[in-house]
């Protein structure tokens, strides 16, 4: 039987979300994108429940939206929010770590939306090569080359910080 | 720690910081509801524009450019409509409006010839004595739709093949759904206006019906048209057919058989329909006292191509 959109969306809503701010880096533009995508996925159940896989079609959906800036009338509500919601604070017994850490959250948000959808896609939600490709719409290597480019990039930016 | 690593470990560490999705599937829900209903609104817009507000047409107030009636649509009909043409009547209320009982604000008839290559809007004065007493527009209070459906029939000899009656709540409707009117304060000036244009929504067109200046009422209405019409939703016949049904929410009340008038209208734009309206210098206690059976009769063999071209006075177009 044809999961229901209520049994998707309850299922699969903490996981987008949680997707969502790995892409965004700032939890009310994680809200907004994933508000916005799963009102296009409820307006076509019917298209995306047709498909093998409609949670990766979901995050197709979704990941295609956060890349593509000029569509979607998020985008404009997340463009005329003047500053990123501050961070959830780090604990305190790892301090120096954690400014390290967050260092690295800072720099992912100066990378290229592509290549940083193809690092969450790998690093976070831990997708094979080929899976990213998918969800992406290019080739394998396009993927490879784009997160060798990136992690060359995050190399450079930690060393001179 | 290899940066591969790092990356995993900022990723975990960053989960705590993500939305709760608490509330969410009600703000989806309501954000789907809103979107429907819009996508319906507009529909209904383009369905209330295809059977009655092309009226802005037939409203006085407009210039009037010497005019030839000129082929008026693009596409072939596949069905041909009756042998004389489609005639509906079209009233708009004063409903809302705080006046004592509801009156007929607006009174025409919609004339689409029987080749569904002309349209046009004949524009009775409300203010105009009728048969058995006072006017056009109180005929409205005395008996709703259908008397004043009765007295015109009288008046013109024709068979009116549907009545389409709608309130100012259906402009308002209508306005909102288009998302506003841009109103320019002296559209048909070519100086330069130092107030420009401006946009207005749903509410203040019950303001501008119902205020003094007749004249702004009217550059509402056309602006309104112009804009239902370049939103481009009167093109999808299915669409516009089950939109009629969710117009009739906003006051729209359609009595009698529209579809050719509605096939029509899905080809015609507001800006090719020819109006028919009194000259200003007109009575406006009297319906057409000179030219009425003359124009009735043109409508009743739907020739009104060569009734324009007899009396271009009397042709509004904009």
């Amino acid at each position: 039987m044809r999961v229901t959109y209520e049994e998707f969306a309850d299922s699969r809503l903490p996981a987008l979300l949680r997707y969502a701010l790995m892409l965004t880096g700032d939890s009310h533009t994680a809200q907004d994108l994933v508000q916005e995508t799963m009102v296009r996925v409820q307006l076509n159940w019917r298209r995306v429940a047709r498909t093998d896989a409609p949670d990766g079609y979901v995050r197709r959906m979704l990941t295609n939206q956060y890349i593509d800036l000029r569509r979607g009338s998020w985008v404009r509500r997340v463009l005329l929010r003047p500053e990123a919601d501050p961070m959830t604070p780090a604990p305190r017994d790892h301090a120096q770590e954690s400014v390290e850490r967050d260092q690295m959250w800072e720099l992912l948000a100066a990378l290229p939306r592509r290549q940083r959808a193809a690092l969450v896609l790998r690093y976070y939600e831990d997708l094979p090569d080929a899976d990213i490709a998918e969800v992406l719409g290019c080739a394998v290597g396009t993927v490879r080359s784009s997160i060798s480019r990136a992690l060359a990039t995050l190399r450079t930016e930690l060393v001179e910080a | 720690m290899t940066i591969e690593d790092d990356l995993r470990a900022t990723f975990a560490r960053h989960e705590a910081a993500a939305p709760a999705a608490d509330g969410l599937p009600d703000k989806i829900k309501t954000a789907v509801v809103r979107r429907k209903r819009r996508r319906a609104i507009t529909g209904a817009a383009a369905a209330v524009l295809a059977v009655g507000a092309l009226l802005p047409i037939a409203v006085n107030g407009l210039h009037r450019p010497a005019v030839q009636p000129m082929d008026l649509l693009v596409g072939q009909a596949p069905t041909p409509a009756p042998a004389d043409g489609v005639n509906v009547l079209v009233i708009g209320t004063d409903r809302g409006l705080g006046g004592p009982g509801v009156s007929a604000d607006t009174v025409l008839i919609a004339h689409v010839a029987a080749d569904l290559h002309h349209a046009y809007l004949v524009k009775l004065p409300r203010t105009g004595q009728v048969a058995g007493g006072g006017t056009l527009g109180e005929t409205y209070r005395a008996g709703g739709a259908a008397r004043t459906r009765s007295v015109v029939a009288d008046l013109t000899g024709l068979d009116f093949d549907a009545t389409v009656t709608f309130d100012p709540a259906t402009l308002t409707a209508v306005t909102d759904a288009v998302g506003g009117v841009d109103l320019c304060l002296n559209p048909s000036v070519a100086t330069p206006n130092p107030t420009g244009c401006q946009r207005l929504d749903g509410a203040d067109v019950v303001q501008m019906m119902h205020g003094q200046d007749v004249a702004g009422a009217q550059r509402y209405l056309w602006a309104l048209a112009e804009r239902v019409t370049a939103t481009e939703t009167l093109t999808n016949p299915a669409k516009l057919d089950k939109l009629v049904a969710l117009a009739d929410r906003h006051g729209l009340t359609i009595e009698g058989d529209l579809r050719y008038l509605l096939r029509a209208a899905t080809s015609i734009r507001a800006a090719e329909i020819v109006g028919v309206s009194a000259p200003g210098s007109a009575p406006l206690d009297k319906i057409y006292p000179q030219v009425g059976p003359s124009l009735y009769d043109a409508l009743r063999r739907d020739d009104l191509a060569a009734w324009i071209a007899n009396h271009p006075a009397y042709a509004l177009t904009r």
